[in-house]
């Protein structure tokens, strides 16, 4: 479906915001790819959509069903964006024109892609739609315009919006962030409706990516640390970063055995393991040679602690 | 008792009915009190209130014992701070950091030294490098920790967090956490937490307090108990 393949983005001289991460990924796969702030992961969504500022320099191959995105024109990828890959952006409900009325909006995307619908089908689907994604009086929140609406409330309308198109795949940036339990939880509850869809999603939050993934990769400071089935994620994670991001959940303990993450510079990155600095195994040889992505199974992981047994 | 609220309630403007109605809490010296419940119930009103911020409809606000009138008088107001949930708007981003962390010393009147404020700030994982850089370009962690080091400066006892760690990532938010109860620990602080997580609440808490439909629910639960 999504093959991404030793992509790297850049802006300028600086170091990289991405560099070399591939993936996968099935048709009806959940994919999740969990990290802090500035791991790349949001650059990395847009990179794939070609939504980058011209300074952006991308490097190596993403293909979607088998053709090149990277070699798309910008016309062309808009016909892709929202039709078959569908994008729903971070920040509860910001992708929503706030002129609009909700409902308004939701019958544009669909109108988009099938052209020939009619109004009152398109409008309701429309509101089939909103029903299906928790919302009660769907005639009024269809009238509604974003500002009337909670945060909540927005990010489920933007998630009915981003798949109203039926695309096949779905992208969606950070959807729970900012947003209390109840709603986190009515926002899993929209997330896996889509089980006939592709899902890409980026997050910062391990409870939401236990809930929605399949699989689970580990971005930190623009590298892929580790890529593996849900279930091994939260069971046994392999990497340091990982199994420290498990051990610092409340439920788990709250441990936080690490120090704090020096300011990011270049000068850190350029040379070795991007985690070295915080990292309770470090030896010499992180902080001289960057570690390979190695397979171990059915799972891959860049740390020196597994590439010297691998 | 450091702080304590009686029968408090708030009715904002242009509004017929009370936010939060017939609110009472303690928070002790050195305990933290956790107030949990929805976005929009009102938890964050009732922190305003205990942060001097906003002046409750009816009610009073005790602190060790003194009944509080609005604004909190300037004695009162150092000793109460608060850190909120975004911490990018805690800063001016017209200032540079390092002018931001220069504020707190105007305020108390006392003479700036770089080498003391770097001392403090290491405790706090900030370092020089941070100061030179403006707010936008640091991360969430970086930023409240720094938002949280700033307000320490004010050598506060009661301290408001509003959700302080809900935007960051889970490892810093156990960095923060930490921080929190190290400080604690060392200078007797009193908190007011305000959170949606039931388990960083009862992680964290030692009362904890359910607001619901503008009601406290009776009786704070007793937990953490070491």
């Amino acid at each position: 479906m999504l093959d991404i393949e030793d992509v790297s983005i850049s802006f300028g001289e600086e170091q990289a915001a991405v560099s070399e991460v591939s993936m996968h990924i099935q048709e009806k796969e959940k994919m999740v790819i969990i990290g802090e702030t500035g791991s790349g992961k949001s650059v990395l969504l847009l990179g794939i959509l070609k939504l980058l500022p011209d300074s952006a320099d991308v490097k190596g191959h993403i293909r979607f069903q088998g053709e090149s995105l990277l070699d798309k024109k910008k016309k062309e990828m808009q016909k892709v964006r929202g039709t078959q890959i569908s994008y729903i952006p971070q920040g509860s409900g910001n992708g929503l024109n706030p002129l609009y009325p909700v409902g308004k909006q939701i019958i544009e995307s669909i109108r988009r892609k099938d052209k020939t619908i009619g109004k009152q089908d398109a409008k309701a689907r429309m509101l089939r739609l909103l029903s299906e994604f928790g919302f009660n009086d769907v005639r009024k929140i269809a009238e509604s315009y974003p500002f009337m609406l909670s945060g909540g409330m927005r990010q489920r309308a933007l998630i009915a919006m981003g798949i109203a198109a039926d695309a096949s795949l779905v992208l969606a940036d950070e959807p729970t962030k900012g947003l209390d339990t109840e709603r986190i939880a009515m926002v899993i509850d929209a997330f896996s409706k889509l089980q006939d869809k592709t899902l890409l999603c980026v997050t910062h939050d391990l409870r939401f990516a236990k809930a929605v993934a399949s699989r689970i990769t580990v971005m930190y400071a623009s590298e892929q640390m580790e890529s593996c089935e849900k279930e091994e994620f939260f069971e046994h994670p392999l990497h340091p970063y990982s199994q420290a991001m498990l051990k610092a959940l409340p439920e788990n303990g709250l441990f936080a055995n690490m120090g704090f993450a020096p300011p990011k510079s270049g000068e850190i990155l350029r040379k070795g393991c991007h985690f070295k600095e915080r990292c309770p195994y470090y030896r010499e040889k992180c902080s001289q040679e960057k570690p390979p992505f190695v397979t171990m199974g059915n799972r891959k992981v860049r740390c020196w602690k597994y590439a010297d047994e691998a | 008792m450091l702080m304590r609220l009686e029968n408090i309630e708030k009715t904002y403007r242009n509004q017929k009915h009370p936010v939060i109605q017939n609110v009472n809490l303690i928070v002790e010296k050195g305990k933290t009190t956790g107030i949990l419940g929805k976005s929009g119930s009102g938890k964050s009103t009732i922190g305003q209130i205990m942060a001097g911020i906003l002046k409750p409809s009816e009610g009073t606000v005790f602190f060790q014992d003194q009944a509080l009138s609005y604004p909190f008088p300037k004695e009162v107001r150092q000793k109460i701070q608060i850190l909120f949930q975004h911490p990018e708007i805690s800063f001016n981003p017209r200032m540079s950091l390092l002018e931001s962390m220069k504020e707190p010393y105007r305020f108390r009147k006392t003479l700036f030294s770089m080498e003391i404020l770097l001392e403090e700030l290491e405790k706090f994982g900030i370092y020089e490098e941070h100061l030179k850089r403006d707010p936008s370009s640091l991360s969430g962690g970086e930023l409240q920790r720094l938002a949280l080091a700033r307000i320490m400066l004010m050598q506060p006892e009661f301290l408001v967090l509003d959700e302080p760690t809900s935007m960051l990532d889970v490892i810093s938010q156990a960095q923060v956490i930490l921080l929190l109860e190290k400080l604690q620990r060392e200078r007797n602080l009193g908190y007011l937490f305000i959170s949606h997580d039931y388990e960083l609440c009862r992680h964290f808490c030692h009362r904890i307090y359910y607001l619901k439909d503008g009601r406290l629910k009776e009786g704070g639960e007793e937990c953490n108990d070491e």
